[in-house]
């Protein structure tokens, strides 16, 4: 009981609490002191009490007392400085204040006799001037210090006293700035989830699939012996004429379940997760039918090989066309074509080595074995850059090694033909170098197309 | 005209360098830093976008070859056209040397495209226009490396270790 009283009592005295300002003639502060305003008589007023402290005769303030000096006063009050008193000479606070007020006092402030601070009490009612409380201390030093002197009846007193009371106009000023802050930040944070919300739906939205676009899929009704048996959503069995929606992936739900899934949630299948609409990213597995969409890895030829149509498709109506048919009789696949070089060298040698011309051969079936990325990746194995499947591939290197020994041994064997007709192949080589850079050009080009589509497709 | 090429870099889709070639003195530093950067402005680029790009005081010429990026460094006033021809040769140089070269190729035989890179470029300059020349050159290096193994080989044997 006591701990919620004293408690009550923390809450309440910062609201009471006045304080008793000291200063000199020269409006410097020299001192303050806490108090503690009496709850009865006014409160002081806002802008604070200004007066000379003096004591009073009788000094405890019980009896009539004597009034305060007559000197020029301006704007300042006489302040009785009174002792709380205990024992034969004492006397209710409120005796004290009233005799004060009839001496013609303007406040009170009683020092208690210890160094507490109370609250005074009374019921009496009328009381017009305000009183205060402070410490003993304080009150002894006031005695000794501060008090109105007698002495200096003609001049300006040395120190006069303010007594101001906290009241709720610093609460106030505080109350603004606090509000302020406060609406500023729920602003902030209404706005910022505001916008989140906003950014979330939209981004719920792009994942659903407009009710337009539900037409496209296949409705179907069920019959016996239809593959599907339970709808995954509401785990029914299906019974005959149930309409079912068919996903691309082949999965079947209830059309009343899968609607509002593809509508509300995401353009998903609930149970592979495959994308509806295949335009949408995340459809890998679409892309690995067409080899000309297909990504680009470690395994794609480089000089982008492909068939032979396309390529008199490209090259068709240019002039080069008829040179490169000359130098190229045997109009073989795009993979010769860049070994033309050499097989028109062939042409020429073909006369004096029967050896040299099945070695091309050899080159020719080996580059073009090597034309297929599924031989690659039987050269190669799969490769990525971490440690495991590198070690993988490493384990493939071996046949590699083999795989390019023989490449190197048949061209070593071109070479050795070649040395002896070399004037002959760098005249071949000026004639073929720009038709073949220039039809090798566009097949780099297509195999541009072809990345472009899949970087389109989100794979960058 | 010749093109003098600062420097060449070969990377792959991902980022990943896979060949390097300095003709101009750069720290380690540097390097690794003029990688990074240009990595990143070059895979950051479009498909349908110039191969030649301004970068720095330098022009750069790339071209992509399916998962591979083969990205020259040359001068403001040297020929971009040129340098993307002797990007396309030096592919070519490749295909011919390993049959349709794919980025595995590179990886798993990057010395032989590093010699092919020496016969065919020395020093930012082109130094042999030919590729048959250049071919052979490599050709002949291999035999010799043959040649080696095959002497080492009938030692071990002589010894009868193998």
């Amino acid at each position: 009981m006591s701990l919620i009283s004293s408690y009550f009592l923390l809450i309440f005295i910062p609201f009471i609490f006045s304080d008793v300002y000291v200063y000199n003639d020269s409006n410097k502060l020299l001192d303050d002191y806490d108090d503690q305003t009496a709850n009865f008589g006014p409160a002081f007023p806002s802008k604070g009490l200004k007066g000379y402290v003096t004591t009073t005769y009788p000094k405890n303030g019980c009896k009539k007392m004597l009034p305060p000096p007559k000197i020029p006063m301006g704007t300042y009050h006489w302040i009785a400085l009174i002792p709380r008193t205990r024992g034969n000479d004492s006397c209710e606070f409120a005796v004290k204040v009233q005799n004060a007020q009839n001496a013609n006092f303007s406040a009170v402030i009683i020092y208690n006799y210890d160094n507490t601070i109370i609250t005074m009490g009374s019921s009496k009612k009328n009381i017009r001037i305000p009183s205060t409380l402070i410490t003993l201390s304080s009150g002894l030093t006031l005695i000794s210090h501060y008090l109105y002197n007698k002495t200096t009846v003609n001049s300006t007193p040395i120190y006069h006293v303010n007594i101001i009371t906290d009241q709720a106009i610093p609460m106030t000023a505080y109350l603004v700035p606090i509000t302020v802050v406060v609406t500023f930040s729920l602003l902030a944070i209404l706005g910022f989830k505001l916008v989140k919300l906003h950014l979330q739906r939209r981004r719920t939205r792009r994942h659903r699939l407009p009710r337009s676009a539900l037409k496209q899929l296949k409705i179907k009704k069920f019959v016996k012996g239809d593959p599907w048996e339970v709808c995954a959503i509401c785990l029914d069995d299906y019974v005959d004429g149930a309409k079912l929606r068919i996903l691309p992936c082949n999965h079947a739900y209830h059309m009343k379940c899968i609607d509002p899934w593809l509508t509300n949630n995401r353009r998903q299948c609930p149970v592979c997760k495959r994308y509806v609409f295949s335009n949408h990213a995340n459809s890998h597995e679409e892309n690995i039918g067409h080899p000309q969409v297909r990504t680009p890895t470690e395994q794609t030829p480089l000089v982008h090989t492909t068939d032979n149509d396309s390529i008199t498709e490209i090259s068709s109506g240019r002039p080069l066309l008829a040179e490169r048919q000359l130098l190229n009789p045997s109009s073989r696949g795009v993979r010769n074509l860049s070994f033309a070089s050499d097989e028109s060298s062939d042409n020429v040698e073909n006369l004096s080595s029967s050896q040299r011309s099945t070695s091309v051969n050899e080159t020719a079936t080996i580059g073009h074995v090597f034309d297929r990325p599924s031989s690659n990746s039987r050269r190669y194995g799969s490769i990525n850059d971490d440690s495991t499947t590198s070690r993988v591939a490493n384990f493939f290197v071996g046949s590699i090694g083999g795989a390019t020994d023989t490449t190197n041994v048949s061209s070593r064997s071109i070479v050795e033909d070649v040395s002896d007709i070399e004037a002959i192949n760098d005249d071949d080589g000026a004639v073929i170098h720009p038709a073949r850079t220039y039809s090798e050009e566009n097949r780099a080009y297509v195999n541009d197309e072809g990345s472009s589509v899949n970087s389109n497709d989100g794979y960058v | 005209m010749v093109v003098i090429i600062q420097f060449i870099l070969l990377f792959s889709r991902q980022g990943k360098l896979r060949l390097q070639k300095w003709y101009t003195s750069q720290t380690e530093k540097s390097k690794k830093k003029i990688t990074r950067e240009l990595v990143a402005t070059v895979l950051a680029r479009k498909p349908k976008m110039s191969s030649f790009l301004e970068w720095k005081d330098l022009k750069i010429v790339y071209k992509r070859y399916a998962s591979l990026y083969f990205c020259c460094a040359i001068e403001q006033d040297d020929n971009e056209l040129l340098t993307l021809e002797t990007i396309h040769r030096y592919v070519e140089l490749l295909d011919k040397y390993f049959g349709s070269v794919c980025e595995l190729d590179i990886i798993f035989n990057f010395e032989k495209a590093y010699f092919i890179f020496d016969e065919f470029i020395l020093g930012g300059e082109i130094q042999e226009t030919s590729k048959k020349s250049v071919l052979k050159a490599i050709n002949d290096q291999d035999v010799i490396q043959e040649e080696e193994l095959e002497e080492k080989r009938s030692v071990l044997e002589d010894l009868g270790l193998a």
